[in-house]
């Protein structure tokens, strides 16, 4: 419990902040380029658009918000609970998908029973 | 309360805002887990009796064919007020907020929760959230009409007051949300030294699966709840067909949660018998990580079968056969336990002692409710099934005959730690048959009504289904006789039972070493834990502690 | 209550520290990180409501994402990313011990979260002028696709609106802890959690922008 309470209090840089700032200004200035250099389908811009935000969110979670530097414990929550969520939304896009391709996998067997 | 040798939390308490002269303030400001949760315990029966009330009329107006004692209207209205008190107000906080938060800290050796004030704010947003849902039925066209699941589009559309209701289902997830993230956190922190996971009381195992539940879900049906506020007021039309909206994205967000909720009411529950059945069969519970491990099943597995409460609602045929495959796996961690609770009683001298008749009685009726759900978790059968008496009388015994039941076995096997005192064990049993009875007289009929046919919610019926009506009618009676009888019985030991001493039942947990009823903070020393939670030996405990005083200060 | 730390010891001797629950930096730490995760559900879910209709109406909102005010949108977002910055660097100051330069960051913040705001204003003003609000007659004859689209923008930017000012309101908090004292370079951590919750406000932006502003 003593080893806890000072890995709690890691030091915290003011330049971290700083580095972290410039690559996110970078990342969003990206962001902002794309539509004007390169006109995409939607697909791929959002899959692009994403993509950055992603990077964007990893960042901060990472070094604004600490977790780089905490205990393993916060990251397998995070991790855990964004398992949760993404296997709603994978059930969700089964769903959605499928309802606007109906009986795809009825059709399928019968084609080939 | 003076009576105990010792002083209690009745009588010396932490207040939030310092000290009160005033008795009432000392109990409604208290940071006490003790006292929150006797807070909560109580508001909560008191709503308990409510829906059981509007319940019997219920059973009263559909106990002949025909109009008798209230409109169609007011008999929609009745049964929405039912479930969403039952379901809201009673169930949801039901064993966390109230047994939880009494037994949580007491089980894994701490003096109260993380976070004693968000305790009782809990409390606080959980009244306020019954007080509007109350309040809803005096104002304009009175309590909501939709069935507790809110469904959109009629829940867009129906004139009574939706929106409050609502807007009160939101404020109790709030303050189920609060009482998960202190769970959580007091179970990550403040556990005694040396008691990894591995080596918790399985009731604390089923409030952690419970608490991920509140945080990751509630937040869920909290937003689509508001959107259909949001329907109401601004006109949005997220579920609203007629501006492109889809009503089955709402019962899809709807369930996402309200699925998992029902794991979320069952676990603790489940870990509550585990708790019983190693006391009264005085012997070491057989497969404890596997029941510990298949509390944290449930409730992931949980999170993927919503699905199967829409199988007529048009969503694709391709993720309805995967709803239905993935609900047939929640049996396997249910099965496990089981199982295990079983093999336990095995070869073991029982004492049937009431919690224990309590438990064992629940036993059959989940088992009756839990395989009926598997009926109803295959595709082509639910599709016959659904919305009829079947899926009433299924997750009546689920819900009631699971979890309710355990939580008066619960009841029944704190109540000397949480009183000091002892009821008597003669009328807790006669109450206990008499529930049973009439539990299953009430809701074994609904099964044959449903499988004939009889659609649920409705007002009046077809002259062939009168019969099975006057058996659940008569049954309901009873029903609610013996849960009158066992809170007789309970306020009678509460009055003047004989006291109980600390370890009356022989328990090994740690909230049996300690004086009852606890003291503020609980416990004067706290033990390094390097030992299972059940540990007999030939009958008794090996561990028997005094952490009551401080050490070194026994003689005193 | 407890100052010096209570202490027990197991069978071989070993001393271990009991967790005083009243003073316990990892636990509020960590019930302040489940508060952010009921939040990103709650996004999650409005986001996964956004996937839904974008998948039926996926031309309808390229052609109206194309309407909204990218310039508007792209200086909150800058806005958003400095005042993320200026967050952060008033815990470090504040852990340095410079308690007047940790006040200066949370002020600093605080005026650009009313630049956001206002510059929000203005830009829901417009469309608002413009007849385009939820339940809008102009909105409805725009088809099923718009009213859906710019149903989403309104709920998840108010949403997002409305985290901005509990974040202020926050940040006022703070500040009057802080001058009582209760907010000290040893006792920080409501300030952190403050910090954590700008930057969660920051992080559903960072989703936002060009969910509705950049996928023409």
């Amino acid at each position: 419990m003593e080893l806890h309470q000072n890995e709690a209090l890691h030091p915290i840089k003011a330049s971290t902040y700083v580095t972290v700032f410039a690559l996110l200004i970078s990342l969003t200035v990206l962001t902002l380029v794309q539509p004007l250099v390169l006109k995409l389908a939607l697909a791929s811009t959002l899959s692009i658009q994403l993509g950055i935000a992603f990077m964007k969110a990893f960042l901060i979670v990472a070094y604004y918000m600490h977790i780089k530097s905490n205990t393993p414990l916060f990251r397998v929550l995070i991790y855990g609970s964004l398992a949760i969520l993404g296997v709603i939304y994978i059930i969700m896009a089964i769903d959605t998908y499928y309802r606007y391709t109906p009986n795809d996998l009825f059709q399928l067997l019968q084609k080939e029973g | 309360m003076n009576t105990f040798s010792h002083t209690s939390f009745y009588d010396k308490t932490h207040t939030v805002f310092g000290h009160h002269n005033s008795k009432i303030l000392q109990w409604i400001f208290s940071i006490d887990h003790k006292r929150i949760s006797l807070l909560y315990l109580f508001v909560m029966m008191g709503f308990f009796l409510v829906a059981v009330c509007l319940a019997l009329s219920m059973r009263l107006e559909l106990f002949s064919p025909g109009q008798d004692i209230m409109s169609p209207e007011r008999y929609n209205q009745v049964f929405t007020l039912h479930g969403v008190i039952m379901i809201f107000l009673f169930i949801v906080p039901g064993i966390p907020a109230a047994l939880g938060n009494f037994l949580l800290p007491l089980q894994i050796g701490a003096r109260d929760v993380s976070f004693p004030r968000l305790n009782l704010l809990s409390w606080w947003v959980y009244v306020a959230g019954a007080l509007l849902a109350i309040s809803s039925l005096f104002v304009g066209d009175g309590f909501a009409d939709t069935g507790w699941t809110f469904y959109a589009p009629y829940s867009i559309k129906t004139g009574t007051n939706v929106v409050w209701a609502l807007g009160a289902a939101f404020i109790l997830g709030l303050a189920s949300i609060l009482t998960g993230i202190n769970f959580v956190v007091t179970i990550h922190r403040l556990r005694a030294p040396g008691m990894t996971f591995f080596k918790m009381p399985l009731f604390v195992w089923g409030l952690y699966s419970t608490a991920w539940i509140q945080i990751l879900a509630t937040p869920i049906v909290g937003i689509s709840l508001v959107m259909v506020i949001f329907e109401r007021v601004f006109g949005v039309g997220f579920f609203d067909p007629t501006k492109g909206g889809d009503p089955v994205l709402f019962e899809h967000m709807f369930w996402i949660y309200s699925h998992p909720a029902v794991y979320l009411m069952i676990l603790p529950a489940f870990g509550i018998a585990s708790e019983i059945i190693p006391t009264f069969c005085r012997k070491p519970i057989f497969g404890y990580h596997s029941i510990a491990v298949s509390s944290a099943m449930i409730a992931g597995i949980g999170y993927l079968v919503w699905g199967h409460h829409m199988f007529t609602s048009g969503i694709s045929e391709t993720i309805k056969l995967i709803f239905s495959v993935l609900t047939f796996f929640v049996a396997i961690p249910t099965g496990v336990k089981f199982f295990d609770w079983i093999a336990t009683m095995y070869k073991a001298s029982i004492e049937f002692k009431a919690p224990m008749i309590w438990a064992v009685g629940t036993f059959v009726t989940f088992i009756i409710g839990g395989l009926t759900g598997l009926i109803l978790g295959t595709v082509g059968v639910d599709v016959y099934f659904h919305d009829t008496y079947f899926v009433v009388a299924h997750f009546h015994y689920t819900m009631l005959g699971g979890v309710a039941f355990l939580m008066f076995a619960g009841f029944h096997y704190w109540f000397p730690k949480i009183t000091g005192r002892m009821y008597s064990e003669k009328h807790a049993k006669y109450a206990f048959f008499t529930v049973f009875v009439g539990f299953n007289l009430l809701w074994f009929p609904m099964f044959l009504a449903g499988a004939f046919g009889m659609p649920r919610r409705y007002f009046d019926y077809l002259p062939e289904f009168e019969i099975y009506h006057k058996f659940s009618g008569i049954g309901a009676l009873i029903f609610a006789t013996g849960i009158i009888y066992m809170l007789i019985t309970l306020y009678r030991g509460w009055r003047y039972g004989e006291l109980a001493g600390p370890n009356p039942w022989n328990a090994t947990t740690l909230e049996w070493q300690i004086p009852s009823p606890p003291q503020l903070e609980n416990f004067g020393t706290i033990p390094y834990v390097d030992f299972q939670p059940y540990e007999y030996i030939n009958g008794e405990p090996v561990h028997k502690m005094d952490l009551g005083v401080k050490e070194g200060n026994k003689d005193a | 209550m407890h100052n010096q730390p209570e202490i027990i010891y197991d069978k071989q001797g070993n001393a271990h520290v009991i967790v005083d629950y009243n003073d316990d930096y990892i636990g509020a730490k960590l019930g302040f990180w489940l508060f952010l995760f009921t939040e990103m559900m709650i996004f999650g879910s409005m986001f996964l409501i956004y996937a839904f209709y974008m998948f039926q109406f996926s031309d309808t909102f390229v052609q109206y994402s194309a309407t909204l005010n990218v310039k508007m949108g792209g200086t909150n977002t800058f806005i958003l990313l400095v005042s993320a910055l200026t967050m952060g660097l008033s815990l470090v100051r504040l852990r340095q011990g410079n308690v007047e330069g940790a006040k200066k960051f949370i002020w600093a913040t605080i005026v650009l979260a009313l630049i956001f705001l206002s510059i929000k204003y203005f830009e829901w003003s417009a469309e608002i002028h413009h007849g385009i609000y939820p339940g809008s007659p102009t909105l409805k004859s725009m088809g099923d696709g718009a009213v859906m689209f710019f149903g989403l923008y309104f709920v998840i930017t108010g949403l997002h609106g409305i985290h901005i000012i509990l974040g202020i309101g926050a940040m006022i908090w703070v500040l009057g802890l802080v001058r009582k004292g209760k907010i000290t370079p040893t006792k920080f951590v409501v300030l952190e959690n403050t910090a954590l919750y700008w930057d969660l406000v920051h992080l559903v932006w960072v989703f936002v922008f060009p969910l509705f502003y950049l996928i023409h």
